[in-house]
This record gives structure tokens, C-alpha cells and sequence, in this order.
């Protein structure tokens, strides 16, 4: 039978990894800051 | 792996968007909208109504002078303000996301980070699309109801305000009725997940919003408040896991779950005291109940037993549970504003803050008790554990302490400005004489300078003078137009900060986003497990805490920012 | 049936019977009925130790119910026979860290293969469990494992693998703890194109 093939190399793959979560959290914060920024005034 | 699906999911979501802006735009909605909005609508049958006068005065003034009709442009209303938004935003992501729907319908992915990162596309359309739903249809449509039921005199209270039926807990109700009841779909459950990204881009964004004062005071209220809390639940859920005989792992991550933030703390925890499977299981289906529970429960108490931001955002980030019900409560309490999610976040940074210390806590204490237990890095800890966002968060706050965003006067949403105050919105001459006449009723000589600065003026120049003619409007006795003239001249000199109010609509998107989110993630299945020991411990401390911290916020905090 | 009715041992009538009445001390819960149960063929069940059956799905994880579904199996099983043993993780574990948002993606990532590996390592005891007592029996051990939702995956399992028959254990008693996952019996039922016998307790 055909085995099931995952992501991290686990037989057994529940969680997906978030990539790079923290950081494109810190540019999305600060793109908008920036944006903000530039657009409102 | 390969992550995106093909589905045509993303490109009808992105057609859906560009129809609701296209219809918004020529008018076809405008009988659906003026229904929703009704404020705003209010707003523009008022601007309408000005604006007609005006032009008809100069039409027959022009005709009278015998020159052509005068063209006048129509002033814009809230409502065309709120029907442009809409427009806008739908054109924009609808745009973007059509044009990401035919990529992926038409693109053949390979394992790599372009196709994770398309793949996330469609659940994050999908999550927005309830959003707009939500916050365009659902809840102005509550509110009017709750308004409707009210005035009809079927109930003496409003059903929607007192059960919060705002945007944010239709959007968590949302998430959850859909999880459960028709599952996420596969197209959408990479997208899904993005839900926290944005929720940690919101609190650092609202690190923008904050004074120094502000947050020393509130950095020192939440420090207070969840050191006692949180190491008091610990050490109970301690000394309670071994009066019960549980096993080592499962106390241990009890009490970082149920005295920290809730799931958070059971995710960083668990490694370290090597919780078993089902240890897990409990403590996180006992924390989910606990937390679901509490969001739902929490705003309504608020807002029967009166408590203000301060009071209610200091109550729920402390005796709520899971840190995610947290801002989820603190929005439910208080959708339209800030003030209240403002209070409970420095709250939530503060627990996640103690969350390495708790680890550190817990590691020893089950090196301690634990045979063959690993001893674990302090310093590996402490850096791994802490959170990234909140670094992020901090950068903000001192950028925005540096003035870049808006002066420091501005953080309140609205700002001080005599020199702002518009020309139609000076003095009266009728109200000028009514506020000259009432000069010889001035108590001391600060009051009546400020009188006579407002009558020179005919506006306020300066903020202590709104103050003192705020006292002055008080004074009993006082001629009704001449205290209606010094409201109206406060009014005038207020502005609303426009840099701030885009800040803040951005924070509402992205936490009902984020909310909406983390509602798809919070599944029946995992609240069923909640059982056994955990469920009995996590009950008495739940309930000690919510009632603990309720009665302490309740006695000692006051309003003070 | 998918797998020609040779496969049970014994003459084709009575392989016949044992597919379509299997009952009593056990129960069946597979295409017809139940309600057919007639007299004669309750005293062909009551010599069922006589019975055997080549090829058995067995859905074993380590519970009280599922041993029970074990100790049948091998009493079932045909010498030289084959065990295709399932396990299913349950889907439900992915909502497990579905709340989380304050931790870096790092620490959710650790706390994700430190489940994983826990489930993982259960998972290779079982199936080292089962394949030992196969091999001690002569028997062929095939090992199946899944994610999701325990009905869908014994039926994909099924579908996947030859098989005569399926065993399962009963539902677990209300009083003992431990992880709520249940098997939708309705849903397997209608779904399956072998029968099923459920282990009865005591």
C-alpha cells in the first residue's frame, strides 16, 4: 500500500510548521506603521 | 509536500468581494446600506438635506443676478465615507485574490516555500470574507434588532448589547460553528492557521497606541495582579496534583496551563515535564472549555456590574484562563473602541512574560520530584521561550514614543487643537452674549479669564481652560444656552487623531481576523477530552481565579488612565 | 466481497452463513441482518471456535476494548493467515495546539514533534506487540497507520488491504477515562464491503 508522506520526514504528521511566523508578524506590523504613516494625513 | 490545492475556492471569494464593491459603488446597495448603517445614514440625510438648501439659495440667487445655475459639490457624508471603504476594500483584496485564484487553479506547485505560502492564500480569503460578513451585515443587523426589540417594548434591556452580539463574538461563533459543524475545508486549512501571524502583527501594531504613563501604570497594575495570580494558581495546582496523587508530568503541566495562558503555557510546557498524551489532552480540553466558557460569560458581567476599560480589561487578563479568550472577551466587551483590549493585552504580554519563569519553575521542580528527569538550559529557555512579538511589540512603543506617529497628545484617539478649530464651528454671536452675560457668576479670577478668552475667541485655545470652563458649565444656575456654548466650544477643539483612527481600524481588522481564526482552530473534539483529574482541578482553580480576580479589580482598581 | 469467498475456510455454505448471520456471543454489524437470525444457524454460531478466517483487519491501540478485539483475532485467524493491524492516531490531536498564538512558531514546532513523537512511540510499541504474536503464530503481520477520523480510516484501510472480515473492540465504558475517540459505527457500517465483528466484554 501506498505510504503516506509528510513534511518533516515523521511517519506521523499532526502539526504543520508555521514558517516564519514571527517575523513576517514583526514586517506586516511595521509595513502598516510605515504605510499608516505614509498615506494618512 | 505540496500544500496548495487546486480549487476554485480563492477565485469565487475574490469575484465575490469585486461584485459587493462594484455594487456598493453604483448605488444598487444603497437601500440595503441605508439600513445597516443606520447612523450613518442619518449623517448623510442631514448632509443632503444642508447641501439642497444651499444650492437651492444660490440657484435662485444666481437666478436673480441673472447668471447660470451654480454647480456645488455635495459634501460627503459618513455614509458615502463607509461606502467608499467598503468599495475600496473589496476592489483591492478582491482584486488580489481573483488574480491569486487563477494562479492557483492554473499553476502547477512544487514542494517549496512559494507553494506554502500560496497555499495560505485561500484559507486567509476565507477567514476575511466571514469577517466582511460579519462586520457589514451581521452586526449592524443585531444592533439595529437589539435596538428595534427594545423600543417595541418586548424587552426593557438590548438583547444584543447585553449579549454582545458585536462583530468580534459573531466572528468567534463563526469560526467555531464552522470547524465543527462543516469542517474547515482542505482548500482553506493552511490559511486558517495564519490567524495567529495576525494576531501577533495586531499587538504589535498597538504597541504604537500607548503613553509612557500608560503603560507604567498598567505594567505595574498587570504585574501586581498576575504575579499573584499566577504564581497563587501554580503553587495551588502544586500542592492539589499531590494531595490527589496525580503523576508528576500531568501536575506539572497543569499548572502552566491553567496559571499561565492557558494553552500557550501547556504547548511550552509540556516537553519540559513530559506530559503524557493524555495528560495533554485533558489539560487542554479543560482549558479550552474553561476559556470558551469564560469569553462568552465574562463581558456580560461586565457590563451588568458597570466596570470600565481599566477595570474589565485587568479583570479578564487575569481570570480568564487561555490567553486567546482574552482579547477575544476584551473586543466582546468593548467592540467600538480600544480602551478596554488596550488594558487586557498588557495583561496577556505580562502572563506570556512569566511564561519562561513558570517553565524554569516547573523544570526544577520536576528535576525535584522526578526521577531520570533532563535537566533543562536556563539560558536555552529563557531565550527560546521568549516571545518574539513582543520584542516587536516593544520597538513599537518606542518608535511611537519618539512622536513619529502622532504627537503625544493624540494617543487617546483625540487630540487638543485651538488652532484646528474650523471657522463654522466658531461661537455664535447669540451664544457669545449669552456666555458675556454670565461673566459675574465666575467663582475666581482662572474662571473668568477663561470666559473672557472664550468670548474674545469665540473658541478655546487652550486644554486647562477646557478643563476649568467644564466646571464652570457645572455651576447651578447657569443660563442653558451659555453652557450648551462651552459644550459646543469643547466640541469644536477636540479632533479626532486621523493617523490613530487608521491605527486602530487596521487593529480591529486584524484581531477579528485573528479571532475568527483561532475560532476555526477550537474544535469539539479537543473540548470533549477535557476530564479526569484536570477537569476537577481546573475547575476549582478556574473558579477561584475569575471570582478572585473579580473581586480584587473590583475593590482596588479604579479607572485611572 | 471483493475477495472470493474462498478466502474463510470451510465449505461455501457455511462461508455463506458465517458472512451474512455471524451474531449471538459476537455481534455483526455488517450489510444484511440481524433481524434474519434463525434457529439452525444460531447452532452452527455456538460451535464458532470451528470458524476461521484468513485475512483479518484488526483495529488494536493498546485500550481494554481493543485487546479484547486482539485475543478474537487470533482466535479467528487461520494458520498461516494474515493480521493487518490498524492504528489510527485521532484526527482530534490537531486541534490540540489550535489555541496557542503567544508562543514562537519554534516552541509550537517543539511541542508538535514532542506529540508527535509520543504518539509515534505508543504506535511502534502496539505494532510491535501484534507483529511478535503473529510472528510466534506463523502468521503475515501488515502494519497500517493513520491520521483522522477512526470510522474513515478502518474503511480506508479496508479498501486498501485484503481482507475478510474486520474486528474491533467495544466502546469503551463511560466510567474509565481516557481519550474520547469514538468509532462512528453507523458511518462504518454502511461503508463496509467485508463484515465486522465487535469483541464483547466478559
Amino acid at each position: 500500500m501506498s505510504e503516506q508522506k509528510f513534511d518533516r520526514g515523521h511517519q506521523l504528521s499532526i502539526f504543520v510548521k508555521d514558517r516564519n511566523e514571527d517575523l513576517m508578524a514583526l514586517l506586516f506590523a511595521f509595513l502598516i506603521a510605515m504605510s499608516v504613516l505614509i498615506f494618512v494625513r | 509536500m505540496v500544500y496548495t490545492k487546486k480549487s476554485p475556492a480563492l477565485l469565487i471569494i475574490g469575484f465575490l468581494l469585486l461584485v459587493w464593491g462594484w455594487l456598493n459603488a453604483n448605488g444598487s446597495l444603497d437601500n440595503l446600506q441605508s439600513s445597516l448603517q443606520k447612523s450613518a445614514y442619518s449623517d448623510y440625510v442631514k448632509v443632503n438635506e444642508k447641501y439642497q438648501a444651499e444650492l437651492r439659495v444660490a440657484t435662485e440667487q444666481a437666478q436673480s443676478d441673472g447668471k447660470p445655475a451654480p454647480t456645488m459639490k455635495k459634501p460627503h457624508s459618513k455614509f458615502d465615507q463607509e461606502k467608499e471603504f467598503q468599495t475600496q476594500f473589496c476592489y483591492i483584496f478582491g482584486g488580489a485574490f481573483t488574480i491569486l485564484g487563477l494562479v492557483v487553479l492554473a499553476s502547477k506547485p512544487k514542494s517549496g516555500n512559494v507553494d506554502y505560502y500560496l497555499s495560505t492564500v485561500p484559507g486567509m480569503a476565507f477567514i476575511l470574507l466571514i469577517a466582511c460578513v460579519v462586520r457589514w451585515v451581521l452586526d449592524p443587523m443585531f444592533t439595529n434588532w437589539g435596538k428595534a426589540v427594545q423600543d417595541a417594548g418586548t424587552l426593557s434591556w438590548d438583547f444584543a448589547k447585553i449579549f454582545n452580539l458585536n462583530y468580534v463574538v459573531m466572528g468567534i461563533l463563526a469560526g467555531i460553528v464552522i470547524v465543527n459543524v462543516f469542517k474547515i475545508p482542505e482548500w482553506a486549512a493552511n490559511g486558517v492557521r495564519t490567524a495567529r501571524l495576525f494576531l501577533k502583527t495586531g499587538v504589535i501594531l498597538l504597541g504604537a497606541l500607548y503613553s509612557a504613563a500608560e503603560l507604567a501604570q498598567l505594567g505595574a497594575l498587570s504585574v501586581i495582579m498576575i504575579g499573584f495570580f499566577v504564581l497563587g494558581s501554580v503553587w495551588l495546582v502544586l500542592i492539589m496534583g499531590r494531595r490527589m496523587k496525580s503523576p508528576n508530568s500531568m501536575t506539572g503541566v497543569l499548572s502552566a496551563g491553567l496559571g499561565v495562558c492557558g494553552v500557550s503555557a501547556t504547548v511550552a510546557a509540556s516537553p519540559v515535564v513530559q506530559a503524557k498524551s493524555g495528560e495533554i489532552a485533558y489539560t487542554i480540553g479543560t482549558i479550552l472549555l474553561w476559556g470558551v466558557g469564560c469569553m462568552f460569560l465574562f463581558p456580560t458581567v461586565g457590563h451588568i456590574l458597570h466596570m470600565g476599560p481599566v477595570q474589565f480589561g485587568a479583570w479578564a487578563g487575569t481570570g480568564i484562563l487561555n490567553s486567546a479568550q482574552v482579547a477575544g472577551a476584551a473586543l466582546a466587551f468593548d467592540p467600538h473602541g480600544i480602551d478596554t483590549l488596550k488594558v487586557a493585552e498588557i495583561f496577556n504580554i505580562t502572563r506570556v512574560l512569566f511564561l519562561p519563569i513558570i517553565v524554569l519553575w516547573l523544570a526544577a521542580w520536576f528535576v525535584k520530584h522526578e526521577e531520570g528527569a533532563k535537566k533543562v538550559n536556563l539560558k536555552q529557555v529563557v531565550i527560546a521561550k521568549f516571545p518574539l512579538f513582543v520584542l516587536g511589540f516593544i520597538a513599537m512603543f518606542a518608535l511611537s514614543s519618539t512622536g513619529v506617529f502622532a504627537p503625544p497628545g493624540h494617543y487617546q484617539g483625540k487630540y487638543f487643537s485651538g488652532a484646528e478649530v474650523k471657522e463654522d464651528k466658531l461661537l455664535k454671536p447669540k451664544e457669545v452674549r449669552a456666555l458675556e452675560a454670565e461673566l459675574p457668576k465666575m467663582r475666581n479670577a482662572e474662571e473668568t479669564k477663561a470666559l473672557q478668552d472664550l468670548v474674545a475667541n469665540r473658541k478655546l485655545t487652550s486644554r486647562e481652560q477646557d478643563n476649568t470652563l467644564k466646571a464652570v458649565a457645572k455651576i447651578e444656575g447657569l443660563d442653558g444656552v451659555a453652557a450648551g456654548a462651552i459644550a459646543n466650544a469643547s466640541k469644536a477643539a477636540w479632533h479626532d487623531s486621523k493617523i490613530i483612527k487608521a491605527f486602530r481600524d487596521w487593529l480591529a481588522w486584524l484581531f477579528a481576523f485573528g479571532l475568527i481564526g483561532l475560532g476555526m482552530q477550537i474544535t469539539a473534539a479537543s473540548i470533549k477530552q477535557a476530564g479526569g483529574k484536570p477537569l476537577i482541578i481546573g475547575s476549582v482553580v478556574g473558579t477561584l481565579k475569575a471570582v478572585g480576580s473579580l473581586i480584587v479589580v473590583l475593590m482596588f482598581v479604579r479607572e485611572f488612565v | 466481497m471483493r475477495h472470493g469467498d474462498s478466502a474463510v475456510g470451510g465449505v461455501p455454505v457455511f462461508v455463506w452463513i458465517v458472512r451474512k448471520y455471524l451474531a449471538t456471543s459476537i455481534k455483526l454489524m455488517g450489510s444484511a441482518g440481524f433481524a434474519a437470525l434463525n434457529p439452525p444457524y444460531i447452532k452452527i454460531l455456538k460451535n464458532f471456535s470451528m470458524l476461521t478466517v484468513k485475512n483479518i483487519l484488526l483495529a488494536y491501540h493498546g485500550t481494554d476494548g481493543a485487546k479484547l478485539a486482539q485475543e478474537l483475532a487470533f482466535k479467528l485467524i487461520e494458520p498461516g493467515g494474515g493480521i493487518v493491524h490498524l492504528l489510527v492516531v485521532p484526527g482530534l490531536w490537531a486541534g490540540m495546539q489550535g489555541d496557542d498564538w503567544l508562543n514562537n512558531a519554534a516552541t509550537r514546532d517543539e511541542f508538535g514533534h514532542y506529540v508527535e513523537d509520543l504518539l509515534q512511540k505508543d504506535a511502534a510499541e502496539q505494532a510491535a506487540a501484534i507483529a511478535k504474536r503473529c510472528q510466534e503464530n506463523g502468521l503475515r503481520y501488515t502494519a497500517v497507520q493513520r491520521v483522522g477520523e477512526p470510522a474513515e480510516c478502518l474503511l480506508a484501510a479496508m479498501r486498501e488491504t485484503t481482507v475478510d472480515l474486520v474486528i474491533i473492540g467495544p466502546p469503551r465504558s463511560k466510567k474509565i477515562s481516557g481519550l474520547r475517540s469514538r468509532m462512528d459505527l453507523e458511518k462504518l457500517a454502511r461503508g463496509l464491503s467485508v463484515p465486522l465483528l465487535v469483541a464483547n466484554r466478559g
